[in-house]
């Protein structure tokens, strides 16, 4: 490049340079320091989430008291009642107890049971058949007078085939001289009587 | 009697010239004793020898004889062999005082037969039985046939020996041989089985079957072991007590319901046709039946008085009457009536201060007799001989089956279990056949 050119190409340069405007300095203007960012989406549905999980405790702690309450009330229908030794009489102590299971079935219609007599050993082995039976049948009848409609309630005899105790004692032949309650439907839902 | 009884071993040994065992060898103190038993009432003496090869069959015929309680049995020494020869039947009379001698030899076709009545020599039996000679397995009949045949010949008397005993064990029904042999269980459902009876002519059995809290009365044949159900007796409640006529084409049981217990008659030959013989309702239970060996009458236990008592009714339900409670010791409540084959008695059990015993009642005298007198005793059943009883007691310990004597009040133990053995139901007997 000639010197003469290079001189104006400086020259150029130069003018360049110089036919620029200076930007004035801009000076931020300061703003407030910034803290978290607050995601309303997040709170919204750790809310939901937490109200969700306590409606489902709440469920579950229902469904534990229902399952409780359910439980109780077969253990009372299937609590047993005694008799006397040869007969079939209802004790006036256990009348309590069956005006309670007459009362369970009245507030669960879809209940139904079966009632089975037992015996002691005493007696003859097939004579307490027929005792069972009648056992099972003074239950059945009892409950009937509650106003149960008798089609809930079947009956059976064990005799003595089935004791509870095998002993030869007192005690033990009380034990056995028995009427056993057991649900064959409807024990999945059961509500308390009011 | 014992130096007695030693002398008479030497001479049978020297008789039959065992000299294996002179009879110097034979003291006071050796264990070998010969069975004679002296009882009260006439008991024929009477010895069994067997040949080469019968020692198990001549045994269970010594048994046999024995649970007769008809003989005097002379045992036939262990140590002295089979008979080899004739025997000395001379011996026998003169020395024993016996008066009858069974010889069994080996022949074809089973075994030889001789049975000499001693005092006149005559031969009072002889010939060839189809025996099976092993003495094991239900074979054994065989040779209990052949000891009541020898028992009716000898003594008169009906045998026992060809028969079995039905009972509830471990809630099912087993037979069991008369002399305690054989043991087997018979009744084939799952349920809880009880009150086996027999056929008259022992190809079935009934009993009731606690399943499903229902209790049907099955009838099995025993051969095929196919089951039957009698009609009415599914669904709620539950048969008891089955019991098959004299004839075998009937039956009657107890049908237990919430409208009481009552007893009903079925046709089993074609099972149908069921009739109420009772109608007691809810006031009683009838239960028990059992039939007179002609088929007329039928006897039951029925509470219709309060207290359980033994009642006998035409065998259609007509003319039914208490048999006299006051007669026989005790004024408890009779159970489970059982009718002698010979029509003449029947045996029940009545619960008797604070213990329950075994009564017979006769019907010539109307008087009832106890024949046990401690412990529990109860379900007696007629041997065929309407002599003997077995029946459950708690005599020993625990409860298993005892057979008595009615006459003597000799007892035996027939069952030894690892659990209560009930409601026994002796068979017909087989005699004549072999099931």
């Amino acid at each position: 490049m000639s010197r003469s050119l290079s001189v104006l190409l400086g020259l150029a340069i130069l003018a360049t340079a110089c036919g620029k405007k200076e930007e004035p300095v801009v000076t931020p203007t300061p703003t407030a320091p910034q803290g978290p960012v607050v995601n309303q989406d997040s709170i919204d549905a750790a809310n939901r989430a937490r109200a969700e999980q306590a409606r489902r405790d709440s469920l579950a702690r229902a469904a534990a008291a229902a399952e409780a309450e359910r439980a109780a009330l077969v253990n009372e229908m299937a609590t047993m009642i005694h008799f006397d030794y040869d007969q079939s009489a209802i004790r006036s102590s256990d009348m309590a107890l069956l005006a309670r299971k007459a009362d369970i079935m009245r507030a669960n219609p879809n209940v139904r049971i079966r009632v089975v007599g037992h015996a002691d050993e005493r007696g003859s082995d097939e004579y307490n058949l027929a005792l069972g039976m009648r056992r099972a049948t003074s239950a059945k009848e009892y409950l009937v007078r509650q106003g149960i409609a008798a089609g809930r309630i079947e009956t059976a005899s064990l005799g003595e085939e089935v004791p509870l105790d095998p002993a030869a004692t007192e005690s033990a032949w009380a034990m056995n001289r028995r009427g056993e309650f057991e649900m064959i439907a409807g024990a999945q839902t059961l509500v308390r009587p009011q | 009697m014992r130096k007695g009884a030693l002398r008479l071993l030497a001479g049978i040994l020297a008789l039959h010239g065992v000299a294996a065992l002179p009879a110097a060898r034979l003291q006071a103190q050796d264990p070998i004793q010969l069975g004679i038993r002296y009882q009260p009432g006439v008991r024929p003496g009477i010895v069994v020898a067997a040949g080469a090869g019968l020692d198990s069959v001549r045994k269970i015929i010594e048994r046999d004889l024995q649970f007769s309680d008809r003989f005097e049995l002379a045992y036939w020494p262990d140590g002295a062999g089979p008979l080899t020869g004739p025997l000395n039947l001379q011996l026998y009379r003169e020395t024993l005082g016996l008066t009858w001698a069974a010889e069994l030899r080996p022949a074809v076709g089973g075994v030889e037969l001789l049975l000499n009545h001693l005092p006149s020599g005559a031969a009072r039996i002889r010939g060839v039985r189809g025996v099976e000679t092993s003495g094991i397995g239900p074979g054994r009949m065989s040779i209990h046939v052949l000891s009541d045949e020898i028992t009716l010949a000898a003594s008169g008397g009906k045998g026992i020996a060809a028969s079995r005993i039905l009972f509830q064990y471990s809630d099912a029904i087993w037979s069991i041989d008369s002399d305690g042999a054989n043991l087997a269980r018979v009744s084939r459902g799952t349920g809880i089985a009880m009150s086996p009876a027999w056929a008259p002519d022992g190809s079935r059995v009934a009993y009731t079957e606690l399943r499903d809290f229902s209790g049907p009365v099955v009838i099995q044949n025993l051969t095929s072991g196919a089951r039957q159900t009698v009609p009415t007796t599914t669904g709620s409640g539950f048969g008891g007590t089955p019991v098959f006529s004299p004839r075998g084409d009937e039956m009657i049981f107890a049908r237990g319901s919430e409208q009481g217990t009552d007893l009903f008659r079925v046709d089993v030959a074609r099972m149908c046709c069921v009739l109420a013989l009772t109608a007691s309702g809810r006031l009683a239970d009838n239960m028990n039946p059992t039939y007179s060996p002609d088929g007329r009458r039928v006897a039951f236990m029925s509470t219709r008085p309060g207290r359980p008592q033994i009642y006998v009714m035409d065998a259609d339900g007509a003319n039914q009457q208490a048999l006299d409670p006051s007669a026989g010791p005790g004024t408890g409540g009779s159970f489970a009536p059982d009718w002698s084959p010979d029509g003449e008695r029947i045996a029940f059990h009545r619960d008797i201060a604070g213990g329950r015993q075994v009564l017979v009642y006769e019907f010539g005298t109307g008087r009832a007799t106890a024949v046990t007198g401690t412990g529990r005793n109860e379900d007696p059943s007629w041997a065929p001989d309407s002599r003997h009883l077995v029946f459950r007691s708690s005599r020993g310990g625990g409860s298993q089956l005892w057979v008595l004597d009615s006459e003597t009040g000799a007892m035996r133990q027939l069952t030894n279990l690892n659990g209560p053995a009930r409601m026994p139901s002796w068979s017909p007997s087989f005699s004549g056949t072999t099931p």
